[in-house]
């Protein structure tokens, strides 16, 4: 049933999902005001079916049947360890992922993702319902009402309103500016209905407004300094699950449980979020007990083999690996060169023995957990050294004397490699790839720099392949990074049909429409080989087994299901 | 030494004047009698002759990646087996032999010789320049380690001179105050006061009387400057900087190594120990040289 | 004396007026501006607007002269990385620091001399070895690997101590806690340093023990120990306050990776940081910290030679 759906995204633990299926059912019964509908009885015979099977065959399965047995408790506080200090003011995030983290648990987005049969939706949240006109130009949600700020006050159309011109107001320093940018104007139509007027027609609006934009309290905001809210920052309000208790001062910011939450109480009485800089720290911790929830590398998943209260999750996350080709650079213009550098490339090689099979092979940059979006059909460039050498020879790439690369006008083929410091994974793929592009002649020079040093380098251009990676919302829409006129398109990259179709995509109002559009963007990129594209990481997660509801979703997004987790009891 | 014997006061019935060459042997002599100084001395030599043939007795590419054997354990073609990228072992460690002693040697030399000209000036001429000095001093060691290794590496690249020469430039504080620590200590001792009343300039009595009291220290300082140099090397590469890969380096090997501490535990070992091996050689050869100069040395001590 | 400190007083104001400038200077020339600003889904536009509103277009005398002002109104400014006040922040962390790398000193100095001393006295014999063997084992382990096996030791395997952090979060104030948690990170503090005091010290003791007057006093009969203790070890402990003399403002920035590995919330954690994401107030602000402490630990430094050297005169 559910596993091939699982197993079509590269997940091992797809019968997590069954786990977290039984865990909402029994929540919902115990629930005083729960009504049982008769597809829940047979939903849950299955289950206990399933339950039975599994505790003869074993696995992780068996766990249903703890599950079933024990049933969510309440109380107990969660541990999550975080690589920096947090601050939970989600209109700047001055310190980007930790506070995103953070800020999913004490603050709510209109919408948020939900993984179900192996792609990520878009659910209601703060918003109960959306629509908008056949142009996609206006979008108008309707609020959920009742929901209340930590302190109290009701949560209206007019914080909406105040949060948007906030992030879009150009004197505030917002973070997630570019996500919103294609809103003109926020309007309040009535205190629980809000309208957005865009500045073009665009479809992915209702995902983006999930993708990290927390909704602020006006009535405390209003009249302060957005970018330094000093009164505010020593105790943020939202209408999260969970209420701000203390500051990160000494290494850790704990967040309580709000009873009055519109989705219900949440299970555990708080969460700590602890900051542990060093990734091997954070394993350790892991194991000592002190945490709950750790991201780890592929590297680190060797050491959790034996420690039977941990379980390795892989958690799909929507994201690709990639070397940026500086278009600007003469050489790459001929697509047969780039396409040499993707044939030189073990892709496969890569995620067997650098990813130790965590992973699946890129063919483009809209990922499977889009769904229907998704294009498996497209061309694809397996390992051929042979091929790669053929395709630049045909560009007119000679292997001189010294055995490296020389075009008819006496020019050299060499290649700054740029690349992040601090990501093993990331230099043990550089290290590869260096190796592989000097057997073709290329000469290599690697460039392995301070992450601002190799940012500013990304966005002034100066390599010729740079390795990155790429996470968005849920969404297909490719403009700002592969539109040519785009300020975000990072690598120079122009292709004029590429454009046309990527405008009318995202403004194209029939679904089925759109999706076609879609398959057809990612034909023409792996065509054209934009990028070279390496393969679709899954998160890995390391998680203490008395952690139990966690969605197995990336932690930016399993952290907005927080009401549903709850811990054993020692 | 001869030095001060000669220039001795002449009240000095015990000093007479004996050659040079014959202190010289002397002096080997008694660095011979000490075990520990001459194996130490043997071990270096191996390194150095080691880091010197390198390229020749690698038993294959230290920079040859092979990504379908990563963490390999010891055996077959690679004697102490693969790391993180299937780059042999054995050949990255006597690759990175002849990159450690550079940054260690050099590094050193650069420290003790900015410190003990900093230090000895500062502490005999006193005063002023004294206080110029010092403060020099104490700005430098209180401008950010790690932001001056940073912009160096960002903006001059992190080469192996560069890397030397940033760990020399910010190593010499320590050397520079422990000098002027015992130049201060024998300004005025009474040997050096006679010699100031026979005349002399300044920089001649401090070169022959004051300098060779801070010997002994220097030699430690030395000792120190070597290890630190090249476990400062491995910091920097555990902080991003550093000699960078595929050059090999002790230090950046160590540091390499932690990430996999979980796959691959005892990756570290082998530059860790002789990491350890060469500092503690370094350490020996210090003592026994310092054994060997010392005029006042008693063989049977208590 | 008076005069002296006085005097020392002046020069570091001076001092620390041109660390300010020095290390603003170089921020500036570090390629690559705040993280702030390397947020990977800014857009080029808003980057620009940014940086113009964080005034870090602006001539670097004018921006010099923008911060002075605010330091002497004792605004050090807010935290690109967590938009709080840098003064709060240093504050904050300075004491955690301390009590750290305060302890591992201390811990460092009382194994230390006592060692140095007993080499000093057995020359060269295996005991001499042996020390020196153990010691520079201390000093060749670099921490991130020293602290992370005993981490795995003492936490995942044994169980016996936390892995990290000051305190058990949750947990109410206890002493016993404290201790257990700057156990590890202490030990590994003093063991680093912990070569290097004994080496000077044991340098600085055979020197002293070859002196004319410790002959004398021997031939005077007085006791070993007492030739040791009250008549060389004055003398030899000179490069050992000298050493510590350095240590002192190593202690305040020089503990990054002991820190960054424990999860210890201190200033060398807080500096390495914010150089590295270019949190430029915040490396302002630890500097002078340092560079405050590197002046006090001079002057303590030199006026304690004069107490344990008569023989030394300064100025």
């Amino acid at each position: 049933m559910r596993c091939t759906n699982w197993q079509s995204t590269g997940l091992r633990d797809g019968e997590e999902g069954v786990a977290v299926e039984a865990d909402d059912l029994l929540l919902r019964l115990r629930d005083a005001n729960a009504r049982v509908s008769r597809r829940d009885v047979l939903r849950m015979a299955a289950l206990s079916g399933m339950a039975i099977a599994a505790r003869e065959a074993g696995g992780p399965l068996g766990r249903l049947n703890a599950v079933w047995a024990a049933g969510p408790v309440r109380g107990g506080v969660w541990r999550m360890a975080i690589a920096g200090n947090p601050t939970a003011y989600p209109i700047t995030i001055p310190g980007k992922l930790v506070d995103i983290l953070v800020d999913k648990t004490i603050y709510s987005t209109l919408v948020h993702y939900e993984l179900r049969n192996g792609a990520i939706g878009v659910v209601p949240d703060l918003a109960e319902s959306w629509s908008a006109n056949s142009a996609l130009t206006e979008y108008t949600f309707r609020l959920r009402k009742g929901v209340k700020w930590h302190d109290g006050q009701p949560c209206t159309a007019e914080d909406v309103k105040f949060t948007l011109d906030a992030l879009l107001n150009p004197k505030v320093e917002a973070g997630l500016a570019g996500v919103v940018s294609s809103v003109a104007q926020t309007q309040v139509v009535d205190p629980f209905t809000v309208k957005f007027v865009l500045k073009y027609p665009y479809a992915s609006l209702p995902v983006m407004l999930g993708y990290n934009i927390a909704i602020v309290p006006k009535h405390l905001l209003e009249g302060q300094d957005l970018n330094q809210p000093v009164q505010f920052l020593q105790h943020p309000i939202g209408t999260g699950p969970f209420k701000f208790k203390t500051f990160a001062r000494d290494g850790y910011l704990e967040v309580e449980a709000n009873k009055d939450y519109y989705g219900g109480a949440p299970l555990l009485d708080g969460i700590v979020f602890k900051v542990v800089p060093d990734s091997n720290a954070r394993l350790a911790q892991l194991r000592a007990g002190e945490i709950d929830f750790t991201v780890i590398d592929p590297p680190q998943v060797a050491g959790l083999q034996g420690a039977s209260e941990i379980e390795v999750r892989r958690a799909p996350q929507v994201n690709y690996y990639f070397f940026a080709i500086n278009h600007g650079s003469a050489r790459f213009g001929d697509v047969r060169v780039r396409q040499a550098l993707s044939y030189a490339i073990d892709k496969d090689a890569i995620v067997r023995n650098i990813l130790k099979g965590d992973g699946r092979v890129a063919t483009g940059p809209i990922s499977p957990l889009l769904g229907g979006y998704y294009n498996s059909r497209v061309p694809q460039y397996p390992y051929d050294l042979e091929r790669a050498q053929a395709l630049l020879s045909e560009a007119g790439w000679r292997k001189g004397a010294d055995g490296v690369l020389v075009n008819g006008k006496g020019e050299r083929f060499t290649v700054l490699f740029n690349g992040p410091k601090g990501y093993p994974v990331m230099e043990q793929v550089m290290t590869y790839a260096q190796q592989q592009y000097q057997r073709l002649g290329m000469a290599v020079t690697l460039d392995i720099v301070d992450w601002p040093v190799h940012l500013q380098k990304y966005h002034d251009r100066q390599y010729d392949l740079l390795m990155e990676w790429w996470i968005t919302p849920p969404d297909p829409d490719l403009y700002d990074h592969y539109y040519s006129g785009s300020p975000d398109n990072w690598w120079g990259y122009k292709n004029p049909q590429l454009d046309t179709l990527l405008v009318r995509a995202r403004s194209e109002p029939d679904p089925q429409a759109r999706v076609a559009l879609y398959q057809q963007v990612q034909e023409m990129i792996a065509k054209d080989v934009p990028v070279v594209y390496l393969y679709y990481p899954p998160e890995l997660q390391a998680v203490n087994k008395r952690t139990h509801g966690l969605p197995v979703m990336g932690y930016r997004d399993a952290l907005t299901w927080m009401t549903k987790v709850w811990v054993d009891h020692p | 030494m001869k030095s001060q014997a000669a220039a001795g006061t002449p009240a000095s019935p015990a000093a007479p004047a004996l050659s040079r060459p014959f202190w010289r042997r002397v002096a080997w002599r008694r660095f011979r009698a000490n075990p520990a100084a001459v194996a130490a001395l043997l071990f270096l030599l191996v390194v150095c002759a080691v880091a010197a043939l390198g390229p020749q007795i690698v038993p294959s590419g230290p920079n040859a990646v092979d990504i379908m054997n990563p963490n390999a354990p010891p055996g077959g073609t690679h004697l102490l087996g693969t790391d993180e990228n299937g780059r042999d072992v054995l050949s990255r460690l006597i690759a990175g032999a002849r990159t450690s002693m550079i940054v260690g040697l050099i590094a050193m030399v650069i420290a003790i010789g900015i410190g003990a000209g900093v230090g000895s000036a500062g502490g005999y001429l006193g005063g002023l320049p004294d206080s110029v000095l010092m403060r020099f001093t104490d700005g430098m060691m209180a401008i950010p380690y790690f932001f001056l290794v940073l912009i160096v590496v960002a903006v001059f690249g992190s080469s192996l001179a560069n890397i030397v020469l940033v760990i020399g430039v910010t190593s010499w504080m320590v050397v520079a105050r422990i000098v002027r620590g015992e130049v201060l200590r024998c300004r005025d001792l009474d040997f050096v006061l006679a010699a100031r009343a026979l005349g002399g300039t300044p920089a001649r009595l401090l070169w022959r009387h004051v300098v060779p009291q801070t010997v002994p220290a220097i030699i430690v300082a030395a000792t120190f400057g070597v290890a630190n140099a090249i476990l400062l090397e491995s910091a920097l590469s555990y902080l991003g900087l550093g000699i960078q890969p595929p050059q090999a380096s002790w230090g950046n090997m160590l540091s390499n190594a932690q990430a996999y501490l979980w796959q691959n535990p005892l990756l570290p070992m082998y530059p860790g120990a002789l990491i350890l091996l060469t500092v503690l050689a370094y350490n020996f050869l210090g003592d026994g040289l310092r054994d060997a100069l010392d005029p006042r040395y008693r063989d049977s001590h208590q | 004396m008076s005069a002296y400190i006085v005097r020392r007083a002046l020069q570091a104001v001076v001092l620390l007026f041109i660390v300010s400038i020095v290390t603003f200077g170089l921020i500036h020339t570090a390629p690559g501006g705040p993280a702030l600003l390397q947020n990977p889904d800014l857009s080029r536009v808003q980057i620009e607007r940014f940086r113009a509103q964080l005034g870090l277009n602006d001539p670097l005398p004018l921006q010099y002269l923008r911060w002075l002002r605010g330091v002497v109104r004792g605004d050090f400014g807010r935290s690109y990385n967590t938009v709080e006040p840098v003064l709060g922040l240093v504050a904050g962390r300075l004491p955690n620091t301390l009590i750290l790398t305060g302890i591992g000193l201390c811990l460092s100095l009382l194994a230390a001399i006592p060692l140095g001393v007993a080499s000093a006295t057995r020359r060269n014999t295996a005991f001499d070895r042996i020390v020196a063997g153990f010691t520079f084992l201390g000093v060749s382990t670099p921490v991130f690997w020293s602290g992370i096996v005993l981490i795995v030791v003492c936490s995942v395997k044994l169980k016996i101590l936390p892995a990290g952090g000051m305190y058990t979060i949750g947990a109410a104030y206890s002493l016993a806690d404290r201790v257990r948690h700057l156990l590890m990170p202490v030990f590994v503090l003093a063991v680093a340093n912990l070569a290097e005091v004994t080496r000077y010290t044991r340098s600085a003791m055979i020197d002293a023990l070859g002196e004319e007057y410790v002959r004398t006093a021997h031939a005077k009969g007085v006791p070993p120990s007492a030739v040791i203790f009250r008549h060389a070890l004055r003398n030899a402990l000179v490069p050992v306050i000298t050493i510590i003399g350095v240590y002192l403002p190593r202690a305040v920035s020089g503990a990054a990776i002991t820190e960054t590995v424990f999860s210890w919330p201190g200033m060398g954690q807080l500096a390495v940081q914010s150089a590295a994401t270019r949190d430029y107030p915040v490396v302002l602000a630890a500097t002078l910290a340092v560079a405050l402490v590197v002046v006090c630990s001079s002057l303590i430094a030199d006026l304690a030679y004069g107490y344990f050297d008569p023989r030394i005169r300064l100025g």
